[in-house]
C-alpha cells in the first residue's frame, strides 16, 4: 500500500539535507518495525520518494513523502495507517512532524511528475530602511524583465541560466518595520527545475539596488501544489 | 574575543549556515543525541574529534565514550568537530567560538576538553581547534579556569609533539580509567583543589601521563640524553586495559547522523586485540592481549542497536574479524534475525587466510558491499619479513571463491618501502594483480576489476620497526611510479597515497617534544587537515622546518640505533622492547613468529596485563 504523508520540517531538521531524507525515513522506520516495501533486484532500496526538494536552511510547513508500507494486520485500511504514522511519528526528529495523510489509490503519479507549484513566506531584513512602495515598485521592476540571468554552482561548474520564468509572483505580506519585511514568493517548480527564494532575493538587490541583509533572511516554504490549467490550485493530498 | 553564550551562539550561527557546505553537520540534534543538564553537571566534558565531522562520527572511540560519560549522573559528555575550512572562516567573521553540538556552549566553557588521537596527521587539527576555542595552546600559558586539555588513543603511545599542549595523557583502553578521571577531578573542584594538585592525584592512576612531570635532555647529535621524572610520576606509564572485555560498556543507542558519516552504520567490536603479531602494525601491538567477546552478548548488542538505530547495516568490527573464533555462528545467528528487517552485515578486516565462502555467502544475503583484502607484501620472502603469514595461494583461493560467490570487485592492499623490500617485491605486487584477474577469468567474472592501493610504510613505535627508517620520499616516489607505469591495465585502478604526507606521518609518529614548536608554527602559518589532500600544505610545514632549523629527515628517514634512548620509552603498551627488538631480528632474518594463540611469543603482555580470552563453538 502507498500512502502520502504531509510533513514539517522545522528547527534543526531545516538543516537535513534532501538527498539524506530517504535514510532518515527508512531508519525512522526500521524503528518502528513498520514493514517497508523494497524494489528488487541487486540493491534493494525502501520506497520512499519525496516531493520537490526544500532548500537547506529553509523550514516547510507541509512537506510531502510517498512511502510503500506492507499491511500487517486486518483492520481497516486507515486506521491501520493511522496507527503506523503515530508509531513513526516519535521516532522522527525534532521539528519532522506528520500533519496530515492519504492513501493513495493504485497507479497514482509521483509527487516530483505533478508538483508544479511552490510558496514562500520569507521575513527580508533590510541594511537601509526602505518604504513600501519604492519596494513595491523594485519587485515590479523585477518581475518586468524579460530575462535574469543567475550563476549558480552546480557540481563545481558555474551554470548561467535565466531563473525569471520560475517566478510567478511576489508581494509584501507584511512591514514590522521599515528595515524587515514579510513577502510572498510564488515559484513554478517540477521535473524542469526551479530557483530557489534566496537567489530571486539575491537578484533583486542586485538588480534593483535593494539593500537586503541577505545572510539575515528566514524563508518558509508554506506549502507545494498542482496548479491546474483552469488556475485551481491543488494539494497533493487532494490531487 | 568577547564572552559569548551558548543562546546568542546558536542565533549567530543560523546566519551563516545556508552559506556552508553540508551545514547539518554543525547544528546536532541527531537521533540519539544526549542532552543533558547543563547546570546540573558537576563535571563537563567536551569529546572533540580533530577531524570533519563525517570522520569522527565514524569513530568506535567516540561512540563508546560519549554514551559511558554521560550514563553518569555527575558527568556531561557533548561533541564538537573540526570544522571544514569554508565554515571556519564563516565563524571567525562572526566571532563564533568553537561550540559543542549538544548544547552550543563554547568549548572553553567546559572543565575538560578532550580530544582522540587517531593519526598523526590530525595534530594540526588539535592545536586549530585550541585556536578557535580561543584557549591558550600551551599548557604553561593555561590558568586554573581553563579547560584541562586531555587526550587518549593510539597516538597516545608517543605523544611527545603534543606534550607541550596537553595537560593529561590516558595511554590504553578509557572505559574504566576515563570515569576515574573525571571523578578526581569532581571531588577535587569540591575541595578546590589547584589545577598542579589535581594533576598530582591523577598521576596515581594507570596509565595517566602528565607530560610535564618529564623533562628531557639531548645530545649533541640530536638523540636523547636523559630524562628525568618528577618524583610524583612513575618513570614509565603502562597502559590502562579492560580485562573483562565482555561486559564493557557498549553504547547500543550510538548517536545516527543525518548527514551520512564514512561508517554509517551499527559498529560491534567483536574483539579487541591481535593476535598475528603483523610486525608493521601497531594496534597489533597496543592493544594486546586478544580479548573476545562472547557470542551471545554480540547478538543481543545486535538486535538492540538495530532497534535503537534503525540502522541497516552492521559492521562486526575489530583488527581481524575473520580470526574471531565464533565468527560463522553469530554471522549465521545475526542473519537469522535481521533479514527479515533489512539489515545487512559485513565484515570490514578479513584475512585471507580466515576468510571462506560459507562467510562469503552469509554476508552477501541482503546487499552486496566491496570485498578487501590486504596480502601487504608483493612476495613470499616480504610477507615473511613483515610476518604476514598469507601465503599466494590463500590469495588466490579465496578470490576465485570470492569471484564465484557473485563479488566482481576486489581490493587489494599493499605497502611499499617496507625494510628490505627490493623491486622484485614490487614485480610480485604487479604479479599478483594479474593472478587475481586470472582466477576472476576462470570463475567466468570477465567485467571483474581489481583495485590495488599501496600506501607507504611509515614506521611506528611499539612496533619491531620502530627503529627502521623510512624510504626517503625520492626513493618512494620511484617506487610508486614504478608501479603506476606497469599497473595500468583497464581491468586493474591503482591507487597511491600522497608520499609528503606519509613523510610528515612518520616525522611525527617517532617525533619528541622539539616537534611541537613546529607545529604551532604550522597551525599559525595556516595548516589544518593536512590528511586531506587538497588541504594539506608541504611547503608551508617545509618553511617552518627551514625557519625553526629542525631536520624532519632526523625523525622520519633515520635508522635509531637499539641502543638510543627512544622518546616513547617511558610509555608503555606492556609489550617488552626485548620482544621487539627480538623480532626486529627475525625480521631481518626472514624468520616468522606465529599466531600467539597457537605459541606464546612472550611478548609481555599476558598475564600480568591482561589475559587472552576467547570463546569456543
Amino acid at each position: 500500500m502507498k500512502i502520502r504523508v504531509a510533513y514539517t520540517k522545522k528547527k534543526e531538521a531545516r538543516y537535513i539535507a534532501h538527498l539524506d531524507l530517504t535514510r532518515v525515513f527508512d531508519r525512522a522506520l526500521r524503528r518502528t518495525g513498520i514493514e517497508v516495501a523494497y524494489s528488487e533486484g541487486f540493491n534493494p532500496h525502501p520506497k520512499i520518494a519525496f516531493g520537490p526538494p526544500l532548500p537547506v536552511g529553509v523550514e516547510g510547513e507541509r512537506e510531502y513523502v510517498d512511502i510503500g508500507i506492507k499491511v500487517t494486520s486486518d483492520n481497516d485500511e486507515h486506521s491501520f495507517v493511522d496507527k503506523a504514522l503515530q508509531l513513526l511519528q516519535k521516532q522522527l526528529p525534532e521539528g519532522i512532524e506528520i500533519v496530515d495523510f492519504s492513501i493513495l489509490p493504485q497507479g497514482n503519479k509521483a509527487l516530483m511528475a505533478v508538483i508544479n507549484q511552490a510558496c514562500y513566506r520569507a521575513e527580508v531584513p533590510f541594511l537601509e530602511p526602505i518604504d513600501v512602495h519604492a519596494f513595491t515598485a523594485a519587485c515590479e521592476d523585477w518581475l518586468a524583465r524579460e530575462e535574469v540571468l543567475s550563476i549558480r554552482n552546480q557540481k563545481g561548474k558555474k551554470v548561467t541560466r535565466n531563473i525569471r520564468p520560475f517566478v510567478r509572483t511576489i508581494s509584501v505580506l507584511s512591514q514590522e518595520s521599515p528595515l524587515r519585511y514579510w513577502l510572498r514568493l510564488d515559484i513554478k517548480t517540477g521535473n524542469d527545475g526551479s530557483v530557489r527564494p534566496v537567489e530571486v532575493l539575491e537578484s533583486i538587490s542586485t538588480l534593483e539596488g535593494i539593500k537586503i541583509d541577505l545572510d539575515g533572511l528566514f524563508i518558509i516554504r508554506d506549502g507545494v501544489y498542482i496548479l491546474k490549467d483552469d488556475g485551481e490550485q491543488l494539494t497533493p493530498l487532494d490531487y | 574575543m568577547e564572552k559569548i553564550d551558548n543562546v546568542t551562539l546558536r542565533r549567530r550561527l543560523d546566519r551563516i549556515l545556508p552559506k556552508v557546505m553540508k551545514p547539518g553537520r554543525y547544528v546536532g540534534g541527531e537521533w540519539n543525541i544526549i542532552r543533558k543538564d547543563w547546570e546540573k553537571a558537576d563535571v563537563r566534558m567536551a569529546f572533540v574529534f580533530p577531524d570533519v565531522y563525517e570522520v569522527g562520527m565514524s569513530n568506535l572511540a567516540l561512540r563508546i565514550l560519549y554514551g559511558l560519560v554521560n550514563s553518569y549522573p555527575h558527568y556531561l559528555c557533548e561533541r564538537a568537530f573540526a570544522p571544514w575550512p569554508d565554515m571556519e572562516e564563516k565563524m571567525i567573521a562572526e566571532e563564533i567560538p568553537l561550540y559543542s553540538l549538544e548544547s552550543f556552549h563554547p568549548l572553553r566553557d567546559f572543565d575538560v576538553v578532550s580530544f582522540t588521537l587517531q593519526y598523526e596527521l590530525s595534530y594540526s587539527n588539535i592545536l586549530n581547534v585550541l585556536r578557535l576555542s580561543d584557549i591558550p595552546l600551551r599548557s604553561s600559558s593555561r590558568g586554573d579556569d581553563d579547560p584541562f586539555i586531555f587526550a587518549g588513543g593510539p597516538c597516545a603511545y608517543n605523544p611527545e609533539p603534543l606534550a607541550p599542549f596537553v595537560d593529561i595523557f590516558l595511554l590504553g583502553e578509557g572505559e574504566e580509567q576515563l570515569p576515574a578521571v573525571l571523578e578526581i577531578i569532581r571531588t577535587s573542584k569540591d575541595k578546590g583543589l589547584s589545577k598542579e594538585e589535581i594533576l598530582t592525584e591523577l598521576v596515581k592512576l594507570q596509565g595517566i601521563y602528565i607530560p610535564r612531570f618529564y623533562d628531557f635532555t639531548y645530545n649533541t647529535d640530536g638523540t636523547i640524553q636523559d630524562m628525568v621524572v618528577d618524583s610524583r610520576a612513575p618513570q614509565v606509564v603502562t597502559k590502562a586495559v579492560m580485562k573483562d572485555f565482555d561486559s564493557a560498556y557498549f553504547p547500543e543507542k550510538v548517536i545516527v547522523p543525518y548527514t551520512e558519516a564514512i561508517h554509517d552504520r551499527v559498529m560491534l567490536e567483536v574483539m579487541r586485540g591481535c593476535t598475528r603479531g603483523c610486525r608493521f602494525c601497531q594496534a597489533g601491538m597496543i592493544y594486546r592481549p586478544l580479548r573476545e567477546r562472547s557470542p551471545d552478548t554480540l547478538l543481543e548488542q545486535a538486535e538492540k542497536a538495530v532497534k535503537a538505530t534503525g540502522y541497516e547495516e552492521i559492521s562486526l568490527v575489530s583488527l581481524s574479524t575473520g580470526d574471531y573464533t565464533c565468527v560463522n555462528r553469530v554471522l549465521e545467528e545475526m542473519m537469522d534475525k535481521l533479514t527479515s528487517q533489512k539489515v545487512s552485515v559485513s565484515l570490514p578486516s578479513l584475512r585471507l587466510d580466515s576468510f571462506d565462502v560459507k562467510m562469503a555467502e552469509q554476508v552477501q544475503k541482503v546487499r552486496k558491499s566491496g570485498l578487501t583484502f590486504a596480502p601487504e607484501a608483493g612476495t613470499q620472502r616480504l610477507r615473511d619479513v613483515i610476518n604476514k603469514g598469507v601465503t599466494q595461494e590463500d590469495l588466490l583461493k579465496t578470490t576465485e571463491a570470492a569471484f564465484r560467490a557473485g563479488w566482481s570487485n576486489i581490493k587489494l592492499y599493499y605497502m611499499i618501502g617496507l625494510p628490505t623490500e627490493t623491486y622484485e617485491d614490487l614485480d610480485g605486487i604487479i604479479e599478483q594483480a594479474r593472478m587475481v584477474l586470472e582466477t576472476a577469468r576462470k570463475a567466468g567474472r570477465r567485467n571483474a576489476k581489481v583495485t590495488v592501493s599501496a600506501s607507504s610504510f611509515v614506521p611506528k613505535p611499539h612496533t619491531p620497526f620502530q627503529w627502521v627508517s623510512q624510504d626517503s620520499m625520492t626513493v618512494l616516489r620511484e617506487k610508486q611510479d614504478y608501479l603506476k607505469k606497469r599497473l595500468r591495465d583497464q581491468r586493474i585502478k591503482f591507487l597511491y597515497h600522497d608520499i609528503e604526507g606519509s613523510f610528515l606521518e612518520a616525522v611525527m609518529a617517532r617525533g619528541d617534544r622539539r616537534l611541537a614548536d613546529l607545529l604551532e608554527w604550522a597551525v599559525k602559518a595556516g595548516c589544518k587537515f593536512d590528511g586531506w589532500s587538497e588541504h594539506f600544505r608541504f611547503d608551508l610545514w617545509q618553511q617552518g622546518m627551514n625557519e625553526l632549523k629542525i631536520d624532519p629527515h632526523f625523525y622520519a628517514n633515520r635508522e635509531y640505533s637499539v641502543s638510543e634512548i627512544l622518546p616513547w620509552d617511558h610509555l608503555s603498551p606492556g609489550v617488552l622492547k626485548g620482544f621487539l627488538e627480538e623480532e626486529y631480528k627475525k625480521a631481518l632474518a626472514e624468520v616468522v613468529t606465529p599466531d600467539c594463540r597457537g605459541k606464546c611469543g612472550l611478548c609481555g603482555v599476558c598475564p600480568d596485563i591482561a589475559k587472552t580470552v576467547t570463546y569456543h563453538l
